[in-house]
Parts: structure tokens; C-alpha cells; sequence
């Protein structure tokens, strides 16, 4: 019982123990994750709305985008975003006649880069999922008089979730562990407090083998969910 | 060619449909009166379902006209470019006024079945829903599929679904019936549940244009019956005519196949 202690000492709560902080930092994860699910959840569905276009003008900018984001590694892309976000700010700012010296928040620029990935792979999804919706349907609305704007609100758009939960629910699980990558620029997510406590404790592997307890618990609790969601989508469904 | 009595309610003229260089429908004309039930004919390919979906512009024509009840289908003039539709409000008003039963029955998955039928009476024509809800209970009822209302589209048969799109049809009041072969999709032990139901919709004295494989139905219920081959009428008239003493090889031939 005494050896347990010890071994699992540093992970306590309170005074002198690292336990408070791994939540702490998976609390941070779990924030970075889904503020960047929204804001790439709005992002997505506009990108996909202008692949869809019958404009050119609108398709092709979006596919360039999706293209690059996808076609590029996502530490890339965090990179220039963390980086990069501060020097384009600032030469913005001065160019306008305004001081320089701003600093963009580390948790905005997270949630910035890791937003605009998702986007790119959250558009192919719910582009998929619009044409997935059988076109008789489609027909029916149309032959009954509903405008097209309409059909899109009340028969498109309620059946898209059912054909997206699924692709989006493992987007989700990529984007919850893709946090960790935050860790460069010291930003105080689970991974980095478990790195910084096993360093500190001179147990690095105990410190990993609890943050990897922590993003398996969130990843299986986002299964149920997603499980739930996926029977909402699909009530009244053949199977369901 | 065109029937231009002062009792067409119905009217199609010089109809041409392709789809790229393929015409598939190359000049078609026919009138029908209100109460009419007209029947299309014809091997597959022949066009048939085809000329239902440009009578509600589901298909765009390329050349031709469509008059219902004195209102012409806006569609621009035929000239420079591609048709298009010219008044995409008077598109769905028409549309509201032709009722379009199809053969996949194309129910909306996500409603129950009570929605389904309230959804255009709500959404189109304005209705309350409590008003559009009662109409469509009675409906249901006629044609049997009261006690499904709450249930969704995929827990009921080939046969209940199909009758649930003729509720939902009918809820919108339609001035004319369009069915694009509604029992093709059907096992057969529930082709009669719906042509019941179709026979009593023409007893009602509704206009209905019917694109139909089942022959018997054609010929007893039907006032007129227009035979298609490639794309253009070959015969047309009184079914007994038509089925009884057709006068083209092709109808002949045809009748002989599937009689």
C-alpha cells in the first residue's frame, strides 16, 4: 500500500500533487476542442455551401482551401497559425497607422489553427452528406411548392445530420488529441502539464500514462454522445 | 394538332425534351378536360414519365408550351440559351395546384406521417396546423392509414407509404393528379390497395394524368389513353379504342407483349 503511495504520489491532489493540474489541463483541452468544433462546425458549412455553388466564383476558392488544409500537415498549419497570427496582426495594425505590439492570446490562436483544419475536413462532410440526401425527396418538396429555400430548411438540412454525425464524431475524436499539439506554444493543455509533471518528478512515464487515461476517458464519453446523437438523427430510421 | 376548345383545362404543345444531343421527347401534344383521367402508355424509354415531370417543370423542356387552367407555365422563350424558369413564385404556386405522386414514393424520412401530409398545407398554402392537421387526418383515414399517422415513413409497407403520398397529395387540393407509375415499386400483393384507392380518386370526378404499366387500370378507369413510342405519340383516344383496336404496329406489338 506504501509502494502505491509513492508510486502514484505525484499524482495527488492538493499540496505538492500534479492531479489538480491534469485536470486542470484537461479541462483546457476539452475547451480548446470544442470552441474549435463550433467555430469550425460554421466555417465547414459554409465552405461546403460555396462547393456546392453553382458559381464559380464561389467553388473554386473553396476547394483551393480545402485542398491545402488537408493537403498540408496539421503541425504546419498550427505552426504558421501560432506564429504567424502576431506578425500578420501587427503588420496590419501598423500598416493602418495603429502601434504595433499586439499579442494574439495563445488560447485564440489555438482554437484558430485547429478551427480552420477542421473546416476543411468538416466541409467534405457535410458536402457529402447534402448530396446523400436521396433527391426524391429532394422532388417532393419541389412538386408540393416549397420554395427552394424551403426545401433546404425542412427537408435538406434536418436529414444532413444523419449522413454527417458519423464522419463528424471522428472528426472530433482527431481534434480532442490534435489539441495536444497546442503544447509548443505553451499553452497549458493536458499534454503539457503532463510532460512538464513528469519532468519535474523525474516520472515522465507515469505522468503519460495518466494523461493518456485522461484523453481516453474524454474519447470514450464523446462516443456515447455521438452514439446518442446518431439514434436522433436516425429516428425513424430502417435499423434504428 | 392542339385542341384548342374552350374545354381544354389541360394543355401540352409541341413538346421537345433532351438530355444533350439525346431527344427523348420530340413533339408532344395533348389537351385533356377537367374530370379527365388520361392514361400514358408505352415500353419503357418511351418517354412517358418524362413529359408528367415537364408538366411541373421538375424537367425543363427545351421547346413547347403547358397551359392548366388558362395559366401558362412561366417558362423563358425559347431562343438564345438554355430554358429556364422565368417566375420561380408562380412555379411554386402551379406547383402547389398539381399534385405529383411518384413511383419511390419519395416520403420525407425525418417526418412522421401526419407531418408529412401537414407540411405543405402549413408551408405553402399557410394553413393553421391544427386546420391543416384535421384535414389530414380525414384523409388519412380515406385511404386507411389513420392508426400510422404517428409512425415514420420506413416502419410502413411499399403499399401504406404509397397511399401516405396520395394523402399528402391531396392535402394540397390539387386541381390535376400527376402519377408517375405509382405501383411500379410495389410488391405485388399491394398493387390493388393502391389503384383502390386510385380508382376512387377518379370516380370523384379528379383530373388525373396517369403514366402506368398496369393495363387493366388504364383501360377501365381512364378516359383517355395516349400510346407513346420513341418519344412521340403514336396513338391516342377512348381506351376501349386504343387497347381494343389499335392501329399502329408499334401499339400493336406492344399490347401483344404486355396483354
Amino acid at each position: 500500500m506504501e509502494q502505491i503511495n509513492t508510486v502514484l504520489g505525484p499524482l495527488s491532489f492538493g499540496q505538492g500533487g500534479w492531479g489538480d493540474d491534469l485536470l486542470n489541463g484537461a479541462l483546457l483541452t476539452l475547451q480548446l476542442a470544442l470552441c474549435a468544433m463550433l467555430a469550425g462546425l460554421v466555417m465547414g458549412l459554409g465552405l461546403a455551401g460555396m462547393k456546392l455553388s453553382r458559381t464559380r466564383m464561389l467553388r473554386w476558392p473553396a476547394a483551393a482551401y480545402t485542398l491545402f488544409m488537408r493537403g498540408v500537415p496539421e503541425f504546419l498549419i498550427l505552426l504558421f497559425v501560432f506564429f504567424g497570427s502576431d506578425s500578420l496582426i501587427n503588420a496590419v495594425a501598423t500598416s493602418l497607422g495603429f502601434q504595433g505590439g499586439y499579442e494574439v492570446p495563445k488560447f485564440m490562436a489555438a482554437v484558430a489553427g485547429l478551427s480552420i483544419i477542421f473546416a476543411a475536413y468538416a466541409c467534405e462532410i457535410f458536402r457529402g452528406a447534402y448530396l446523400a440526401v436521396p433527391s426524391g425527396q429532394i422532388e417532393a418538396g419541389q412538386a408540393i411548392g416549397l420554395s427552394r429555400s424551403q426545401v433546404f430548411f425542412r427537408i435538406r438540412f434536418p436529414q444532413l445530420w444523419r449522413f454527417a454525425i458519423p464522419g463528424l464524431g471522428n472528426l472530433w475524436m482527431v481534434v480532442l488529441k490534435d489539441t495536444s499539439l497546442a503544447a509548443v506554444i505553451a499553452l497549458n493543455e493536458l499534454l503539457r502539464i503532463a510532460k512538464l509533471g513528469g519532468e519535474t518528478e523525474q516520472s515522465p512515464l507515469l505522468f503519460f500514462v495518466a494523461a493518456g487515461a485522461l484523453y481516453l476517458m474524454m474519447t470514450s464519453l464523446s462516443d456515447v454522445v455521438r452514439s446518442a446523437l446518431e439514434r436522433r438523427a436516425r429516428r425513424g430510421m430502417a435499423g434504428a | 394538332m392542339l385542341d384548342n376548345t374552350s374545354s381544354a383545362y389541360l394543355t401540352v404543345d409541341g413538346l421537345h425534351k433532351s438530355y444533350g444531343a439525346l431527344e427523348v421527347i420530340k413533339g408532344v401534344s395533348f389537351s385533356g378536360t377537367e374530370h379527365e383521367v388520361i392514361s400514358l402508355i408505352g415500353a419503357s424509354g418511351s418517354g412517358k414519365s418524362t413529359i408528367l415531370r415537364c408538366i411541373n417543370l421538375l424537367e425543363i423542356p427545351n421547346r413547347g408550351e403547358i397551359t392548366i387552367d388558362g395559366v401558362r407555365l412561366p417558362l423563358s422563350d425559347v431562343g438564345t440559351g438554355d430554358r429556364k424558369v422565368t417566375d420561380q413564385k408562380a412555379l411554386s404556386a402551379i406547383r402547389a395546384r398539381l399534385g405529383m405522386v411518384f413511383q419511390g414514393f419519395n416520403l420525407w424520412a425525418h417526418m412522421t406521417i401526419l407531418e408529412n401530409v401537414i407540411e405543405g398545407p402549413v408551408h405553402v398554402l399557410g394553413l393553421s396546423k391544427a386546420e391543416a392537421r384535421g384535414r389530414a387526418e380525414a384523409l388519412l383515414e380515406r385511404v386507411g392509414i389513420a392508426d400510422k399517422r404517428n409512425n415514420y415513413p420506413t416502419q410502413l409497407s411499399g403499399g401504406q407509404q404509397q397511399r401516405v403520398a396520395i394523402a399528402r397529395t391531396l392535402a394540397m387540393d390539387p386541381k390535376v393528379l400527376l402519377f408517375d407509375e405509382p405501383t411500379s415499386a410495389l410488391d405485388p400483393e399491394m398493387v390493388g390497395e393502391v389503384l383502390n384507392v386510385m380508382h376512387d380518386l377518379a370516380d370523384d370526378g379528379r383530373t388525373m394524368i396517369v403514366v402506368t404499366h398496369e393495363m387493366g387500370f388504364a383501360r377501365e378507369v381512364s378516359n383517355k389513353a395516349i400510346f407513346l413510342h420513341q418519344g412521340r405519340i403514336s396513338e391516342q383516344g377512348p381506351p376501349d379504342e386504343v387497347f381494343g383496336n389499335p392501329q399502329s404496329a408499334e401499339c400493336q406489338q406492344f399490347l401483344a407483349k404486355v396483354l
